[in-house]
């Protein structure tokens, strides 16, 4: 999976359009307690991963998202 | 996991009954924009909650359901020989519901009366019990009745809870019958997962405290004292996609159902989020899968046969319905109960 196919997901989950891999996701204007099982949700829906909410305290950024799926499955 | 199936044994009458006043969530100070109340109720898929005031417990909602199936079914009292009440919001802390609700409905004395204190997988749980019990009794009609009174353990400056759960009681009438009727069962709980939904306070572990009582700032938006409700949403989530799923799949594979032999599918209403995950993940159409959160919200042990009612129109109730259900919550606990409805007369929502 392309970092692209990620973030792309993600931007359309969080409603912001200029997402990149460097960017804090606890930082943006949408996150919340809700935005996190809405994260959880989507990327369960596309990518067949369940993050935990070890998964989420251990990642800082969008990038560390996007390993931890890939980590997950490979 | 507990697999097993009951024969012998089947629902006659479902009834639930709700308080009439509602909390709107359009209404609420606890999300501070209309713009977050809007994204609550898109995401999270409740609208409208319904909460009992303070003289009105789950015990009197259970007993006006209750009341409505004996009537309905025109059942002598006397031959009801069991009463299983489950609940964690019963009317003292002891003695236990059920037996105070023995007498309040004119039961016999010689009616087995006891409580399951269970949340979210009460129907499966219940229903388990009291279908087994009943096996054993020879002639007798069963009770089970389901309800909690959430709105009484949340704290209504905790926004993780405070806009989630509803208050509703129910009751499940069963009788004997012939041996091709068939219950299947299977019943689990993971322990480890105490502190997902947990009140901490007022139990033999913590015993109750003037400092418990105090108000606390968890996060932003959660403030709540020891004797509230806590939740963990991410936890709840991960669960719910990680043991309870899977459970549905081995249920689904031994019992060779297909959702598309299903008449309803009736998962705990959890939230929105959570209940298209499932959903989805489940390959359930959205016409079979029940969705009452947005009039409803999370009615907690309820939520299964509240839904039933609720969400199905008097055609349903005419006709043999091959239903699914799937509780899954505070324990955690889970199950899922499979079993067909026929000759059930249509009650309609009961509201006090």
């Amino acid at each position: 999976m392309a970092i692209q196919t990620f973030i792309s997901a993600l931007a359309e989950e969080f409603q912001e359009e200029h997402l990149t891999p460097a960017m804090e996701f606890r930082s943006l204007d949408a996150w919340s307690s809700m935005q996190a099982l809405l994260l959880i949700a989507r990327v369960n829906e596309d990518f067949e991963v369940v993050l935990s909410e070890d998964d989420l305290r251990n990642c800082k950024t969008i990038e560390d998202l996007f390993q931890c799926v890939q980590n997950y499955q490979s | 996991m507990a697999d097993f199936s009951i024969s012998g044994i089947k629902i006659s009458a479902i009834a639930a009954a709700v308080p009439k006043a509602r909390a709107e969530t359009t209404a609420t100070q606890l999300l501070a924009t209309e713009q977050e109340r809007q994204k609550y109720i898109k995401n999270i898929g409740i609208r409208s909650r319904r909460i009992a005031p303070d003289n009105v417990t789950a015990a009197d909602l259970c007993q006006l359901a209750a009341e409505k199936i004996l009537a309905e079914l025109q059942w002598h009292k006397a031959d009801v020989q069991l009463l299983v009440m489950v609940t964690q919001t019963p009317d003292y802390i002891t003695p236990c519901t059920a037996v105070l609700l023995q007498d309040r409905l004119g039961l016999p004395q010689s009616c087995l009366c006891f409580d399951i204190n269970l949340g979210c997988s009460a129907f499966p749980y219940g229903l388990a019990t009291a279908a087994s019990l009943l096996r054993l009794i020879p002639d007798g009609k069963g009770l089970l009745l389901i309800g909690d009174k959430s709105s009484l353990l949340v704290s209504a400056q905790d926004k993780s809870t405070g806009l989630l759960f509803s208050d509703a009681g129910s009751a499940i009438a069963l009788t004997r019958a012939d041996d091709e009727q068939q219950i299947h069962f299977t019943l689990a709980s993971d322990g480890s997962g105490y502190e997902a939904l947990l009140v901490k306070g007022g139990g033999a572990r913590h015993p109750t405290t003037v400092e418990q009582l105090a108000l606390k700032k968890i996060g932003e938006g959660v403030v709540r004292n020891d004797l509230n409700l806590q939740m963990n949403g991410i936890a709840i989530f991960n669960f719910a996609l990680k043991q309870v799923v899977p459970s549905i799949h081995a249920f689904f594979a031994r019992h060779h159902l297909s959702p598309a032999n299903l008449d309803a599918v009736v998962l705990h209403q959890a939230n929105k989020i959570i209940n298209e995950s499932m959903r989805k993940t489940l390959h359930l159409s959205k016409e079979q899968t029940l969705d009452i959160l947005s009039d409803f919200g999370n009615a907690s042990s309820a939520s299964i046969p509240l839904a039933l009612v609720v969400g199905k129109p008097p055609e349903f109730w005419q006709a043999a319905r091959h239903v699914f259900t799937c509780g899954f919550g505070v324990g955690l606990s889970w199950g899922c109960a499979s079993f067909t409805l026929q000759d059930i007369p249509y009650i309609p929502l009961l509201e006090v």
